[in-house]
């Protein structure tokens, strides 16, 4: 499968790529994590590659890379070491940056810095708060996926689930907003 | 979390800059003077990131489980290539080399090239996936250097292949052969940029181009995992 196809595949989240890809590039990336940065510890190079490859994955599926010209093996390695650097950053206590040279096509890359941030608390919130979305009944599910998740515009989603202009899914996404709300206060 | 509904359309407009310049202005100021007004703003505004980045929450969830069915169906999985252990032991090797020749007199290019040549790993480990390099990683791996040349000459065109024709050579001495390879993975800033550059001053050095060698150890750079190594072998070289 070449880049194009790769990406494209990605980008329509088919789950035996994104399986295959992760699979792939993983004992590379983890030993070139050991043989480069010295990280030994299995779970901070597991640490480190999920995040790298959480970054390829919603940078592609929010359609940032189409016009990608490295190798997505490439791209993925310049990933890590930003992500290294966030990673040594976090555990430093100077918090010194290292001097770490970046790939013009990073310029604009999304770290997801906020969704790695916190702890297991953290976490634990979100996957509440993403479990609650996904048990919704429609419209609500499709509203706020393809707002929050899918990035879509609310012209776009009116279109999508039926409401004649949008004002109407505006209001309805309020709606669906606040019932997210009550579910996860109760 | 606690954020009145009766705020959410007003919130959300702010944030979708859908206000007009008075009803911002207002927005702003009542964000500045009203601090109950203020918490459950930036409730709202945690909520709604919390939402984005649940997804994100549930992908890298779903990364943890592909690991553990991976370990689970694969307990022997994927060689972790103890690359410490094995710079640690060419280092020692290095010094024992490089003390006995003291006592010696100055090695020769060759010998030099023999102290400082390992041939590296194979890193290019593909799990439960046959692809067409694996033949030649095989007889790589196995000391086949010659059977591996056959094949990683199938691919002129990819980077990795051209890295590991360069480490068959190399092993064979072969160091014209050597250095057209290297040149060539050379040629992008892929994951064997760095090795690549220092056995191709190896290659250098094996064909007696001394100045090439100089040149090319002389060139890598600080942020190098080989800049010490080139350094010292820079320092036999003067």
């Amino acid at each position: 499968m070449d880049k194009k196809a790769t990406i494209q595949s990605i980008r329509n989240q088919d789950e035996r790529v994104v399986q295959r890809i992760y699979g792939e590039f993983k004992p590379k990336f983890v030993n070139w994590l050991k043989g480069k940065y010295k990280i030994g510890e299995p779970e901070a190079c597991n640490e480190i590659y999920q995040r790298s490859f959480t970054v390829l994955f919603f940078n592609i599926k929010r359609g940032k890379l189409d016009n990608l010209e490295a190798s997505l093996e490439t791209y993925l390695f310049g990933i890590g070491k930003m992500i290294v650097r966030e990673w040594w950053r976090e555990r430093s206590k100077d918090k010194n940056t290292l001097d770490i040279e970046e790939n013009n096509e990073l310029g604009q890359i999304d770290l997801l810095a906020n969704a790695f941030k916190g702890n297991e608390i953290d976490d634990d919130r979100r996957r509440k708060l993403g479990l609650a979305v996904q048990a919704m009944g429609d419209p609500c599910k499709s509203i706020l996926t393809l707002f929050y998740w899918e990035r879509n515009s609310m012209e776009a989603i009116a279109a999508k689930t039926g409401y004649k202009n949008e004002q109407g899914a505006k209001k309805k996404k309020y709606l669906c907003l606040e019932k997210l709300r009550k579910q996860l206060l109760n | 979390m606690d954020f009145n509904a009766e705020y959410i359309e007003l919130f959300d407009a702010y944030l979708q800059g859908e206000l007009s310049i008075e009803e911002r202005l207002t927005f702003e100021v009542r964000l500045s003077n009203d601090s109950t007004f203020k918490a459950k703003f930036e409730a709202f505004q945690g909520f709604e990131q919390d939402l984005v980045d649940a997804e994100v929450t549930a992908f890298k969830d779903r990364l943890t489980q592909w690991d553990k069915s991976q370990d689970k169906n694969n307990p022997k999985q994927g060689r972790v290539i103890p690359i410490r252990l094995i710079g640690l032991a060419a280092s020692i090797a290095v010094i024992l080399f490089i003390s006995i020749l003291y006592l010696v007199g100055r090695p020769n290019n060759q010998d030099l090239v023999a102290a400082n040549f390992e041939p590296y790993d194979n890193i290019l480990t593909v799990r439960g996936e046959k692809v067409a390099l694996d033949d030649g990683l095989q007889q790589y791996e196995a000391g086949e250097y010659e059977a591996a040349i056959v094949i990683f000459e199938q691919f002129p065109e990819n980077v990795n292949a051209q890295f590991y024709l360069g480490e068959s050579h190399l092993a064979l001495q072969e160091f014209d052969a050597a250095l057209t390879a290297y040149k060539s993975v050379l040629q992008t800033t892929g994951i064997f940029y760095e090795i690549a550059e220092f056995h191709l001053a190896l290659s250098y050095l094996g064909n007696d181009d001394e100045q090439g060698a100089k040149e090319t150890l002389a060139a890598i750079q600080k942020e190098s995992d080989y800049y010490s190594k080139a350094q010292d072998l820079l320092g036999e070289l003067e």
